[in-house]
């Protein structure tokens, strides 16, 4: 078994070695800003849990394999066998626009690039650095913050490729993005670590949906960062879903800035991997920006899988509203951290926050943590949740109209869970989501037949 | 006979409540249960659909010459009994469409039927919203949630439409209803009377019952039904109020029988 001290200095020796393969490796600028990464990691490691922000999520059973990125060149699969995997992923359909990595690594056979719209471009970062190599300096890392986790400064040391995703001033983009990120069933344990990098120009309105799946039995540890600028006016809206396999491990970090008069709404979806870390962290940087954080987390046997949002008011008048909502069968463990701060300048705000939180199995345990720090005096700001079991009183009702048992429990679970699908747009997008959900629903506590909605 | 209640002593953890009940309904008939707070009609109404927080420490009741006691409450309903919830609950996030259409289809199932798909469902459905008055977005919205007092008791009737139940409890179904409400209910029950159905309708009002005419009535007071009779029953209760049935009381006086 290895040591924190050993997976720290495996990575840091990959990393030297790895230094000539990655992306735009001649970039003075992208090799300062590896190098400093580098030292960053060097210098605080895999996060413990004596962090108090890592308290409930110990991640280093996550390294002890030491796994390490697959070299561009080395990525090799069953096209066909990925390419059913992406066809099969809600929302996309045939023509649906996607940028597909598989591995780590951008496939342009298994993409879509072309929206057909003028002012959305979507290209992957290793392209963009080969063709337009100063296009991202001073913007790879700019919100992020100064002193970031060890993990964070990991995807920014080996940073080689993600999907960068431009819309100009004014353009309205229909058809949701994807972005895919598949993992393979290759020999050994590996890292996926994609950058992306999202910009919103000023009025402008999109949807970016984030997969994260892959083959049964692939030991995968995702490791992604996606920055999100969204522009002054703009409607930036945005998914996660987190479909891990069973064997795999899975940290984010989502990080959004937005300018005043900006919308922002995100579902972030925990749904597989046996570990997972997500961390939603969003700055409205300008006054009347507001965001909506919604998130599910539905787990059995022993997954774990933890949600941590950051929301910062720095400007006045911002609004903030956050629902995560949790549903742990077996003894599986969720965890939910809500953190709003309000800065002296953010008057007249409003930050809402919600973790309801339903257990089904005796052996299943929630962690819920509202964390407060208001600096301003004239704000509202309301915190809540509730762990609890499905009511008997409503199992009565159900089944004294003829529905057994389980049956009913499906129920009861969907329509928990299906709050957090009824605000996602398109309608298209929702419904493909919401079956999806309905079908997860369907598998905590046994098989049969799934809930969903009469149209 | 249809429902066959004898001597049936209940209690909830450790408190009786039933303390020997005796009843027969037959199919075709339509029998009231009257009594004042307290009597046990709520618990029996529960009991019979099979609530689990009641112990039977006595007796038996059969259904269709089954033992009822001995079957989940799932399967009493697929086996045709059917409740009329005092307070229905909320469900939020499980539309009315989709819950009803499991349970038909449930019920359905057990009687050698086919499913209905989502088109025979709505058709069915329509027609008998109509009967409720309930209207056409009712379907999308999730069960009793934000429906008002009213709202709720025809839904429970417009399911009880849908299930074609053998026997029908209604546990107070007028209570918190206005006039019009109650005649809508009311007339929604009526149509739905049926030489192979029974209904007991659960009443602490004799007003429901200048609606719906009881062939028989009884009056259940500390757990017991004390007085059986036909419809005039009622009228006479309503009159003299339960005092006068139950004498003396442990709880002192009369309770009258009229609404307020």
């Amino acid at each position: 078994m290895s040591t924190v001290s050993d997976i720290r200095s495996t990575l840091v020796e990959r990393l030297g070695r790895s230094a000539v393969q990655l992306s735009g490796a001649r970039l003075g600028w992208l090799d300062a800003l590896r190098r400093e990464a580098r030292t960053r990691f060097e210098e605080v490691g895999v996060p413990g849990l004596r962090d108090e922000d890592w308290k409930y999520t110990d991640i280093a059973p996550a390294f002890r394999e030491l796994p390490g990125p697959v070299p561009a060149g080395e990525v090799v699969f069953d096209s066909s066998a990925v390419a059913a995997v992406v066809g099969a992923l809600p929302g996309l359909g045939e023509r649906g626009l996607a940028i597909v990595f598989v591995d780590g690594h951008f496939d342009a056979r298994l993409s879509r690039l072309d929206a057909g719209v003028r002012g959305v471009s979507i290209s992957s970062l290793r392209e963009l650095l080969g063709r337009d190599p100063d296009r991202l300096e001073g913007r790879l890392g700019k919100f992020l913050p100064a002193a970031s986790h060890g993990l964070i400064a990991l995807n920014s040391a080996f940073l080689d490729d993600g999907a960068v995703v431009e819309i100009s001033d004014g353009a309205v983009c229909d058809t949701p993005i994807n972005l895919v990120f598949v993992s393979t069933r290759r020999t050994g344990a590996f890292m996926s670590q994609p950058r992306n990098v999202m910009v919103a120009g000023a009025g402008s309105s999109v949807v970016v949906v984030e997969h994260y799946v892959g083959e049964d039995g692939a030991r995968v540890l995702t490791n992604t960062v996606s920055e999100i600028e969204i522009g002054r006016g703009a409607a930036f809206g945005h998914v996660r879903l987190q479909r891990e396999p069973a064997g795999a491990s899975h940290v984010a970090r989502l990080q959004v800035e937005q300018r005043e008069g900006s919308s922002f709404t995100s579902h972030a979806f925990g749904l597989g991997a046996a570990l997972s870390r997500t961390e939603v962290a969003v700055r409205l940087g300008g006054e009347n920006a507001e965001c909506t954080l919604q998130g599910l987390y539905a787990v059995q046997g022993k997954q774990h899988v933890d949600h941590h949002t950051m929301v910062d008011h720095a400007a006045p008048r911002t609004r903030s509203s956050q629902l995560y909502k949790g549903v742990l069968e077996d003894e599986s463990r969720g965890v939910f951290t809500g953190r709003v701060v309000v800065r002296p300048a953010a008057q007249k705000i409003k930050a809402l926050q919600t973790n309801p939180v339903l257990l089904l199995g005796d052996r299943a345990i929630a962690e819920t943590r509202p964390q407060l720090e208001i600096y301003a005096d004239d704000v509202a700001c309301n915190h809540g949740a509730s762990i609890g079991r499905i009511s008997e009183e409503a199992m009565f009702y159900l089944r004294s109209r003829g529905i057994q048992p389980r049956e009913a429990r499906r129920l009861m679970v969907y329509g928990f869970a299906a709050e957090v699908v009824e605000s996602l747009l398109p309608a298209a997008l929702r419904e493909a989501i919401g079956a999806l959900v309905g079908e997860h629903v369907g598998t905590l506590g046994g098989a049969g037949q799934t809930p969903g909605r009469v149209r | 006979m249809l429902l066959r209640i004898h001597d049936l002593h209940a209690e909830i953890e450790g408190k009786p409540i039933l303390r020997g009940i005796d009843l027969e309904v037959g199919a075709g008939e339509v029998h009231a249960v009257m009594g004042p707070n307290g009597s046990g009609k709520s618990t029996l109404a529960q009991l019979l659909a099979g609530r689990e927080l009641y112990d039977v420490t006595r007796g038996e009741v059969t259904f269709d010459g089954k033992n009822l006691l001995e079957m989940p409450a799932d399967l009493r309903a697929r086996e045709g009994l059917f409740l009329s919830f005092q307070y229905p609950i909320e469900l939020p996030g499980i539309a009315n469409s989709y819950f009803l259409k499991a349970a038909v289809n449930a019920v359905r199932r057990h009687r050698g039927l086919s499913e209905l798909d989502a088109v025979d469902f709505l058709m069915a459905a329509r027609a008998k919203m109509k009967l409720v008055g309930l209207r056409e977005d009712f379907l999308h919205r999730s069960v009793n949630e934000g429906f008002s007092g009213g709202e709720k008791k025809r839904n429970e009737i417009f399911q009880m439409a849908m299930l074609e139940p053998r026997l029908a409890i209604l546990d107070e179904t007028d209570s918190g209803l206005d006039v019009d409400a109650l005649r809508t209910v009311a007339e929604g029950v009526n149509s739905l009377r049926a030489p192979d159905r029974a209904i007991v309708v659960i009443t602490h009002y004799q007003r429901l019952l200048d609606y719906i005419v009881p062939d028989k009535t009884h009056v259940l007071a500390g757990g017991r039904i004390v007085r059986s009779g036909g419809p005039d029953l009622a009228r006479e209760v309503e009159e003299r109020g339960y005092g006068w049935i139950t004498g003396a009381t442990d709880s002192g006086s009369s309770v009258p029988v009229t609404a307020a």
